[in-house]
This record gives structure tokens, sequence and C-alpha cells, in this order.
């Protein structure tokens, strides 16, 4: 192969490298947090001297507004077709609206998905895709399918690219998540750590981040006070119109947790806490 | 409780915005370039921009895309995700041309090269996917990787020797 064949190859993207998603170009210019789930829980240790006697304190306290018995709000009111149903990818639709006759697809667009399908074969076997219109041109293609009995759905985004041509952004799949409006929702939140500014022995606040899709908001917080003591974020859905909502994948929010008592000889643990430890009470963030 | 970015915050979060949407594919295709998995890679750029996000990085960092390379690269090299990796490129089939009368296709040509890039030293692997996919000068390679130009140069014109020999007896239409 002549040195010249090789430099031109080495401009071109082999088709072994993964495709980076990115949300939807809603033309929302709210950030959209690359997906925070997922990420391998960290202990955090800090500095301690000496094991912070903890005090029982009463249990769920809830800050935001709400009474709570401190455990779990219910999520009222949530089923698969009560008010919309959600998936992740962009689009949020109607169950009546993937089970509508698909439009007929240009040229371009069958492209688009080709090139998705050919690059994702384990994508779901679709053969009718629904577009739904973004702005600035941006398209989003959904089909539905039960493989394995189990209802999910598969979307494609795309737009115009700076040359005008039309071409595929992303795509991936996931399962509906049927939530009512007005219904609570318990989201996992990221710890925010200052490298200058550490959570040390006597901290009471942290920062954080919980991401959200664009029709929920945080409602507020509980903090269940115990041997393990849990903070967990709730969202409550926002009502919306019945209807085809070109989404970004996530919204983020900055947010304030007051405790009740300093850290003290805790741990602090990013994500779900999967084992207790006996002589340091940690905090666990997340649920 | 809750609270929203102030709006003196958005300008900066639209920038990282407007990063994530143009070079969110470079930067994980940077990483799985350099040896992470598929996961690891988009592990790495989530790190990063999350890292860029922290008020402390947001108010002072001057480049931000030449800081998230740079980022991205250094996570990618960290020594245990590096390993998780080593298992797949050691057990990566050897390129063998599916050819006819001896003959290449184009897309059996583009995987060939990238296959072996893949078996060049991480340094050299990332300094060829910089200089020809993203078309950064030395100047700039040798910030992203913390070394300097010279060394940069060095280091790329061995790797396109390397690629040069191994890919001599490759033969294309």
């Amino acid at each position: 192969m002549k040195p010249e064949r090789i430099e031109e190859f080495l401009r071109r993207a082999p088709a072994d490298e993964p495709i980076f998603v990115t949300p939807s170009a809603a033309g929302d210019r709210r950030v959209s947090r690359v997906k925070v789930s997922g990420r391998p829980a960290g202990a955090i240790g800090l500095a301690v001297a000496g094991i912070a006697v903890i005090a029982v304190l009463a249990a769920g306290s809830w800050l935001g507004g709400r009474p709570g018995s401190g455990g779990s709000p219910g999520l009222a009111g949530a089923s698969q077709d009560a008010g919309y149903t959600e998936y992740c990818g962009g689009a949020t639709v109607t169950p009546a609206d993937i089970a509508a006759t698909p439009q007929p697809l240009t040229i371009d667009e069958q492209a688009v998905i080709a090139t998705a399908v050919r690059r994702a074969p384990t994508l779901l076997p679709a053969t009718s895709w629904h577009r739904y219109d973004g702005t600035n041109g941006a398209e989003t293609f959904v089909a539905a399918g039960t493989p394995n009995q189990v209802r999910r759905f598969v979307f494609i985004n795309a737009g115009q690219a700076v040359d005008g041509t039309f071409e595929l952004t992303s795509f991936g799949d996931c399962e509906p998540v049927g939530r009512g409006v007005g219904g609570l929702k318990k989201m996992s939140w990221t710890l925010e750590i200052d490298p200058l500014d550490p959570p040390t022995v006597t901290t009471t606040v942290l920062h954080g981040y919980v991401e959200t899709s664009v029709v929920e908001t945080v409602a507020g917080y509980t903090v269940t006070y115990g041997q393990v003591v849990t903070i967990a974020f709730w969202t409550r859905t926002l009502p919306v119109a019945s209807g085809r909502i070109v989404t970004l994948e996530g919204v983020l929010h900055q947010v304030t947790v007051q405790l009740a008592e300093p850290l003290g000889g805790r741990d602090v643990y990013d994500g779900v806490l999967e084992h207790s430890v006996a002589t340091s009470p940690p905090i666990s963030l997340g649920y | 409780m809750t609270a929203e970015r102030a709006d003196g915050d958005r300008a900066s979060l639209d920038l990282v915005d407007d990063i994530l949407r143009r070079r969110g594919q470079d930067l994980i295709s940077l990483a799985y370039r350099v040896g992470l998995s598929a996961e690891d890679a988009e592990d790495a750029v989530q790190e990063a921009f999350a890292r860029l996000c922290a008020p402390i990085n947001l108010d002072h960092v001057r480049d931000p895309e030449a800081w998230l390379f740079r980022t991205v690269y250094h996570l990618a090299m960290d020594a245990h995700r590096w390993r998780r990796r080593i298992s797949s490129l050691t057990s990566r089939v050897q390129f063998q041309a599916p050819t006819v009368h001896g003959v290449a296709t184009d897309v059996d040509g583009l995987a060939a090269v990238w296959s072996t890039v893949d078996e060049l030293p991480e340094r050299q692997r990332a300094i060829v996917y910089l200089r020809y996919r993203m078309d950064f000068t030395y100047d700039v390679i040798a910030t992203v990787m913390g070394i300097t130009a010279g060394a940069a140069r060095s280091q790329g014109s061995v790797a396109m020797a390397t690629l040069q020999r191994k890919l001599r007896d490759v033969d294309e239409a």
C-alpha cells in the first residue's frame, strides 16, 4: 500500500469505532449532561479524627415543601398509557403515535436508517419507522418492537451537516417508562467535588447534579438517617400537551443538600451503596 | 431544595454543550483508539466533560477543546483502564485481506490500516489519530499529550514508518 494511500485511510474513521450518542438537535440551549449513571462507586475518604457519634434523628426529613414519612413518596398515577410514554433518545410520544401508520420516507432518510442499522445490527429488525421533525432540520425516527417479549423502542437521530447533507447523528434503544403527570420519581444524582474545597468532617452542605428530562423538575430531596444516611432526590413530571416533543436527553440541575449534622467520620459514596460500614456509617448518595 | 444555574453561567454551559455536540465523537474515538473499550471510552469522555463543568475549571480553562482532548488522553492512559484493553488487542486477529487475486477492497484497506495502527504503542497510536483524524499540528499534539513538539513529530515519523513497512504487502486495485 502506498504511503499516500495509508494517509488517506488515516483521515477516515473505521467502522469499529463506537458511535457517540449526542443530544437531539432540538435547539434547546440547556446543557445536556453526558450519561452519569453507571459510574463506578468510589469512596472518597475523609480525614477523620475519631468516629462521630451519630444521633438518631427523626427519619424522613423532607425538604422541598412536602411533608413525608422519609421513606418513599409513591409514584402516583404511573401506567404505561397514562398521559404519555417517554423513552430515551429524544422524542416524547404517545403510544397512539407509535401505533399509527408511518409516513413514507425519503431516499436520504432511508439511507440514514440503513447506515444506523448497518452499524448496529442489534437494533430491532424494524420495518416501519415513524419520523418526528425537530428543529433546524433535525429528525428522529422511532420504531417499536417486543424482542424477548419486552416492549422496546429504537430511535435514530439525524440532522443537517454543515455542508447541507443529511446525516446520522446518533441512535440507540431502550424500554419505555410510563409516568403519570405529577408523579414523583426517585433519581440518582452525582456529588460534585470541588478539588480546592473538598468535604471535611465539619461539612454540612453538599453540592451535586441531578439530570432530568425536559419534562421533569426536581421536586426536592429526602434525607433518611440511620446507620446509613441516605439522600435521595425526587423529580416530578410536568404536565405537557400530548403529542410530539423533541427533547434533549437530559437537563442538568445543580442541587444543594443541607445536612442536619456534619459529615463527621463518614465515608461519602457516589452511587448506589452496596454494603454497610459498621463503624463508619457512610452517606449513600443516590438510591 | 434545588437551584438551576444562574444566567451568568449559561454562556459557559452553552459552550460546553456546543463542544459536546461537535467534539464528542472525536473524543470518544481518541479514547477508543488509544486502547479503551467502547464503554470505557465513553466513561472517559463523560469524566472529562464532568471535570470541565466543575466551576473551578469552567471559569479558568482557556481552551476547553484542547483541555478536553488532553484530559481524555490522560484518562485513557490510566494503567488499570489500559489493561482491560490489552486482552482484546492481543486477541484481535491480524488483518487478513479477504482478497480475490490478491486485491483488497477499499473497506478492507481502511480496516487494514487501522488494525495496523492498533498494533502501535499507545503513544504513537494517539499521535497518528490526532495528526490525521483531527488534523492537529504537532504543537497542539504536544499540548494534548504533555510532550514536546519534537517528540511528537519524532514519534509520528516512527509510527508512519512502521505502518508503511507493515502495510507494504497489502495491495489494492
